[in-house]
């Protein structure tokens, strides 16, 4: 049993696990909006997919909430996702990478790699300038040899990119 | 085949040592990095292999192939993220291992299943090209679609602890596989409005959410991927362990054999490809095994498995290419280009033609595995001691990398932020028992079974009993109903000969 999986009354709290399936719903009943007016080709197999899903997700459900009737369980969320501070982490690498996600066309692969790093590292804990700045330029270094260089993908290439290439 | 011709393929293969040094090494590290399987790099070089002579062309692409196969299950045992899909199965034991301190043993494990299931395969495949490649005769579109079910119904039975759970996961992997326009009027279907995903989802976000994103977020919990205990042994690690590792793999010879002839005759099936092939041996070990309870805990086993059965595949699935001209998997498909390009017959004129090109490829296949062996082997304990840096380090490292892995083979920043909605779905599957691999078998089985499910209604008229008119098909059927059900009977089974 995990730590806070079974609050005061001895009963498991078991919403977190309703997540999946009930999203799992939401997306079969749209899926089946997506496709109710249109040829059977192109219909049966999403049929077949959302109609074994939903048979799934009501058993699913009956078996829950069986649960809950029997007072083995409650539908809170408890803290199967993580504790509060723990989720608060999770929330910021979240934002630090859709930074990086939008920032990164302008940037250029190595620096935006660069500077996720470092913004990441910090969020982390990372104190020691040796930290922040030596891990961060060897990882952006050895990423440009092997995905630029090496690799030649088509990453979007940005200053350092351009100073490199014209350099070399 | 004559001897002779077998001695001089042989020699010919051997005498590009050189060429299959460079292209195994190049396949290990991509292998190794989520993204960047064996297909979309040899795209990338295709100006190198169309530009040289066709056998020194298809002796680059094949042991590059049989690299990356090798290369996925190195971030499946340190990292928990396998590098393709392939290596999902490895990491079911592989990283508990590495957690427990044996990740230089679990990956000896790997590289020798690895080494020897794909070397007896090939050796296999070499003498009965002919008669494997009428496996892909005997299975039409009905046989296909149950396959691929039994395949998700295996992952459910397999991957995850409550198996409806499992099935969950599986079937909205299969929808969520059944996103994009349709094959014959091309009309969009669950796409949210998203032009990028007309094409279908596209599969290395979906690998890199589900299993790179999911896990850093996952390791934001502790300091080190490491148990205490593990920790402790991974510090005393020396040369040692990467003996024990080879003596546990030596010990499962016979193992490794029989999980390597899965992968083979599932290779030989065009589109069934590794993900299910290394699930199915899994399966197997763990059915025929005196201790099924063990795996998943970190069992010697539970790597060996999977990697043998993933190697045995990159043997099989090259059978269908050139014995019938239907490639077995994506890479064989781009091969399939390449050996067009230079005017290479497929099929029986290939092997009247040109014969030492054919056998040359399995030849090719048993000098690669050779020489990655001693090239690999002796790099296992440095490799091993990923698992010893601080996740401070690695999260950001993790997520770094494998997001341009996803931005990689479409080059549209859209499927960066798939991969982030994929590892949010990942997170929330992995911290409440919907098993990830579910749902990433999903996707990737999703469009595949939408073709072959099509194609049989299709010959029959829309009559749905289709399916259950095959001999071959309704044997598979009872397969699937017999996976779902003996967990719980051998089970029952189990406690009642222990009471």
């Amino acid at each position: 049993m995990k730590p806070g999986d079974k609050p005061e009354g001895g009963k498991v709290s078991i919403g977190a696990e309703l997540i999946i399936p009930i999203g799992g719903l939401l997306f079969a009943i749209y899926y089946l909006s997506s496709i109710w007016n249109i040829r059977w080709e192109a219909q049966v197999n999403g049929f077949f997919h959302s109609a074994v899903l939903l048979t799934l997700v009501v058993l699913f459900l009956i078996k829950t909430f069986g649960r809950v009737a029997r007072g083995e369980a409650d539908l809170r969320l408890g803290d199967k996702l993580g504790s509060k501070a723990l989720l608060r982490g999770r929330l910021g690498l979240v934002v630090i990478t859709a930074v990086f996600v939008v920032a990164l066309p302008w940037l250029g692969f190595t620096l935006a790699t660069f500077l996720f790093l470092v913004a990441n590292l910090a969020f982390l804990g990372g104190r020691s300038p040796m930290q922040l700045a030596a891990v961060p330029l060897g990882l952006a270094a050895g990423g440009y040899v092997l995905f630029i260089v090496a690799l030649n993908a088509r990453f979007p290439h940005g200053v350092i990119e351009h100073l490199l290439a014209a350099i070399f | 085949m004559t001897i002779e011709l077998l001695t001089d393929v042989l020699l010919t293969s051997a005498s590009y040592w050189w060429l299959i040094l460079l292209a195994t090494t190049i396949g290990i590290i991509v292998g190794a990095v989520p993204g960047f399987g064996a297909h979309n790099t040899i795209i990338i070089l295709l100006p190198f292999t169309l530009a040289v002579d066709i056998h020194i062309g298809l002796t680059f692409m094949v042991a590059l192939y049989v690299a990356t196969h090798m290369g996925g299950g190195i971030p499946a045992i340190l990292l928990n993220i396998p590098g393709t899909g392939g290596a999902a199965a490895t990491t079911l034991d592989g990283f508990p291992m590495a957690k427990n301190g044996q990740a230089q043993q679990a990956l000896v494990c790997s590289f020798m299943a690895s080494t020897i299931g794909g070397f007896v395969t090939a050796v296999i495949a070499l003498f009965t090209l002919p008669y494997l490649a009428r496996i892909a005769y005997s299975l039409h579109s009905v046989e296909m679609v149950i396959i691929m079910l039994f395949g998700i119904t295996l992952i459910a039975v397999i991957a995850a602890r409550d198996t409806l759970k499992g099935l969950i996961a599986g079937f909205l992997g299969l929808l969520i596989g059944a996103i994009g326009t349709d094959h014959i009027y091309s009309t969009p279907r669950g796409t949210f409005g998203f032009l990028e995903l007309y094409d279908g989802v596209p599969i290395v976000p979906a690998l890199i959410g589900l299993f790179a994103i999911s896990e850093a977020l996952v390791m934001l919990e502790s300091e080190t991927l490491l148990t205490e205990a593990g920790k402790v042994r991974m510090l005393k690690a020396t040369w040692a362990e990467t003996w024990e590792g080879v003596r546990m793999s030596m010990a499962r010879l016979w193992h490794i054999v029989w999980t390597g002839m899965i992968g083979l005759f599932i290779g030989a099936i065009p589109g069934a490809g590794a993900s299910i092939a290394s699930f199915v041996a899994y399966q197997q070990s763990r059915m025929y095994s005196k201790t099924p309870e063990a795996y998943g805990k970190g069992i010697p086993e539970g790597v060996i498995a999977p990697e043998s059965a993933n190697n045995g595949v990159g043997s099989g699935s090259l059978i269908p290419l050139l014995v019938i001209g239907i490639p077995g998997g994506s890479t064989a498909a781009v091969m399939m280009v390449v050996l067009h390009y230079h005017g290479v017959p497929l099929g029986q004129r290939l092997f009247i033609e040109d014969p030492g090109l054919a056998y040359g490829v399995f030849t090719t296949m048993i000098v690669s595995y050779v020489i990655m062996l001693f090239t690999i082997l002796p790099l296992t304990r440095y490799l091993s001691r990923v698992t010893l840096i601080s996740t401070m380090f690695l999260v950001p490292a993790i997520v770094c990398f494998t997001l341009v892995g996803a931005f990689a083979p479409r080059a549209y920043l859209f499927d960066m932020g798939l991969a982030m909605a994929f590892g949010i779905l990942g997170f929330i599957a992995r911290k409440t028992g919907f098993h990830v691999v579910g749902i990433l078998i999903g996707v990737i089985l999703g469009p595949l079974i939408e073709q072959y499910f099509l194609r049989a209604l299709r010959i029959s008229d829309g009559d749905v009993s289709v399916f259950f008119t095959s001999p071959i098909g309704n044997v598979l059927w009872a397969l699937l109903f017999a996976s779902l059900v003996a967990p719980t009977v051998l089970g029952r089974f189990r406690r009642t000969g222990t009471a």
